[in-house]
């Protein structure tokens, strides 16, 4: 056992936090900036986290076994504050996993655009405003087109289909929900094909998939060897390819699961 | 708090510390597997970890800085890999035999990247092939051919990043990308190598930029899993030590041997190929000097343009 394994046990919750403040405000600022939070907004949440943390004599600090490193509980704990903060502040909304790996001025990009229904002018030009960003005109679109093709939230859609003629928007309509229905059907297969994967499998193919760690990291993560890993991944995808053939699902709707056009 | 009820921190803390195993590990990668908060707290916390660093000691390695990726890996992503994994693999399993020459570019190009001949020569000359992985040499490109010039464009691109020469290990790294546009299910790979070039537009640091060609490296070889692409890889390596007079590249083992298992191979290698590389070792064996570097050179040389086209 570690040193720093033997120390949280022996402080007072409430010296524990004070010890690590500057760690806690490490950790919730970089949670803001990788989600494009910003400002005061990040103030908020910061101050969010600093507030939960102290809330009934330290709680979250006094139940802490000593399971890990200090640092990485704290970590664990505010990530966790944050996805509360997050569907409290959005719903289900999230910034994609490609924006994230990306820059802040992607999220900020595809949260103007997809979540809030901007144009992509519009957006621009508050990216642009806040010019500690550094980013151009046509560095964003770059950005937008490197971007996952996200459904457009209610208000946007509404909004949208106003601006089509009445007999455009009726075949769009149409071939927009046998498109949906296609991408729903696929998706439901490959989750019925994921959850037949054994555990750790499923892991790997969401770290390496759905966020983009690299096989290295991922190697590292879960601690199997990357040279393995690299043939365990071909596996992985041959059992899911198999499976998804089997369940009858069409190229064209993964195209679409892709967001690429059809 | 909805999150906190149904996510156990502590877990998700001690498997991302590496401290649990047997049983425990199981659960772990369980609640991981079926409970989206779960994984989406501890996505979140590794790479908050990877990012806030922390001066604590913890027991396994910190993760390397994020990386930017590609679109393609969204979810459907994973769906379209999985497709088209089964249609190619069979044909690049076929080739597999790596029983000798394993060794990578960055390996291979080591013993040569202090020496002042390669840095003139990295200076002054373009990039000597003769032709590129994507334009120019035969007009039958076959897939033992992309392989070849793939694997000596993969020691180029060690060798430009060794020397710190960005402009040329961009070019090497944009040059792979577009001829893996003819390979299928390259997206992996391609994701690899975009990434090595925004480090490089970044300025990334040289220590990073080397292990991310690397790990580029090591996924494009497990993609081909070609012989040709171990040869290519060997083969530009040697030209490149004639070119510049290494010594120690011709008087290591290592070369021996690859010379001695490449010409011994059936199958892909034609008498005459073998017999050019014999004549290599013989030449290496004795200890090169001055003008048997030029017909070492020029035996590779033949080599590169049979085979690259």
């Amino acid at each position: 056992m570690f040193v720093s394994d033997v120390l949280p046990l022996l402080m007072d919750p409430r010296a524990l936090y004070v010890e690590h403040l500057d760690v806690i405000n490490r950790i919730a600022e970089s949670l803001c900036r990788r989600n494009g939070i910003r400002d005061a907004d990040a103030e908020d949440f910061v101050s969010e986290v600093r507030l939960k943390l102290l809330q009934d004599d330290c709680a979250v600090l006094a139940k802490f076994r000593g399971t890990s490193s200090t640092t990485t509980f704290l970590t664990v704990v505010i990530s966790n504050l944050f996805r509360d903060h997050r569907i409290k502040q959005w719903g289900k909304w999230r910034p994609s996993a490609e924006a994230r790996r990306h820059s802040q001025a992607a999220v900020l990009l595809e949260t103007a655009v997809y979540r809030d229904g901007r144009t992509f002018e519009e957006a621009c030009t508050a990216i642009e405003n806040n010019g500690s960003l550094g980013v151009s005109r046509e560095e964003l679109r770059q950005i937008m087109a490197r971007l996952p093709r996200r459904p457009p939230r209610r208000v946007m859609e509404e909004a949208s289909d106003d601006d089509l003629p009445a007999d455009d928007r009726a075949d769009a309509r149409v071939l927009d929900e046998e498109r949906d229905a296609q991408v729903r059907a696929a998706l439901d297969a490959l989750q019925r094909a994921m959850a037949r994967l054994d555990s750790e499998d499923r892991v790997i193919v969401r770290m390496r998939f759905f966020e983009g760690f690299s096989v290295a990291e991922v190697a590292r993560a879960l601690g199997v060897e990357q040279k393995r890993l690299y043939t365990r991944l071909r596996k992985i995808l041959e059992a899911l390819a198999g499976d998804l053939a089997g369940q009858g699902v069409r190229s064209e709707s993964i195209e679409w699961l892709n967001g690429l056009p059809p | 708090m909805a999150a906190s009820e149904e996510v156990d921190l502590e877990l998700i803390s001690a498997f991302i510390d590496g401290r649990l195993s047997g049983d425990e590990r199981q659960r772990a990668l369980r609640m991981l597997a079926e409970s989206e908060a779960a994984f989406e707290v501890y996505s979140d916390a590794m790479r908050t970890r990877a990012d806030v660093g922390g001066g604590e000691v913890v027991p396994i390695e910190v993760m390397r800085s994020r990386r930017t990726r590609l679109p393609w890996r969204t979810i459907g992503s994973v769906a379209a890999a999985a497709m088209v994994v089964v249609a190619v693999l069979p044909t690049f399993r076929a080739r597999r035999d790596r029983a000798v020459m394993d060794a990578t570019s960055a390996e291979l190009v080591r013993p040569m990247t202090g020496s002042t001949a390669v840095r003139t020569l990295m200076a002054n000359a373009p990039d000597g092939r003769g032709w590129s992985v994507t334009r120019g040499g035969s007009d039958r490109l076959v897939d033992s051919t992309i392989a070849f010039r793939l694997g000596v464009r993969a020691v180029d691109l060690q060798l430009a990043l060794a020397q710190s020469d960005t402009l040329r290990a961009d070019r090497m790294a944009r040059e792979i990308l577009e001829s893996l546009n003819g390979v299928d299910a390259s997206d992996f790979v391609k994701a690899e190598y975009s990434t090595l070039r925004a480090g490089l537009a970044r300025g990334d640091p040289s220590d990073r930029l080397v292990a991310g060609a690397s790990d580029a490296e090591e996924q494009l070889d497990e993609l081909l899993q070609s012989f040709w692409f171990d040869f290519g890889r060997w083969v530009g390596t040697g030209e490149l030590a004639a070119r510049t007079r290494s010594e120690a590249f011709f008087a290591d083992k290592r070369t021996t041997r690859f010379l001695e298992s490449a010409a011994e191979r059936g199958g892909e290698l034609s008498e005459s190929d073998a017999a050019v590389l014999l004549q290599i070792r013989d030449l290496a064996g004795q200890g090169v000097t001055g003008a048997e570097f030029d017909t070492i050179r020029q035996h590779f040389l033949t080599l590169i343009r049979r085979h690259g086209g």
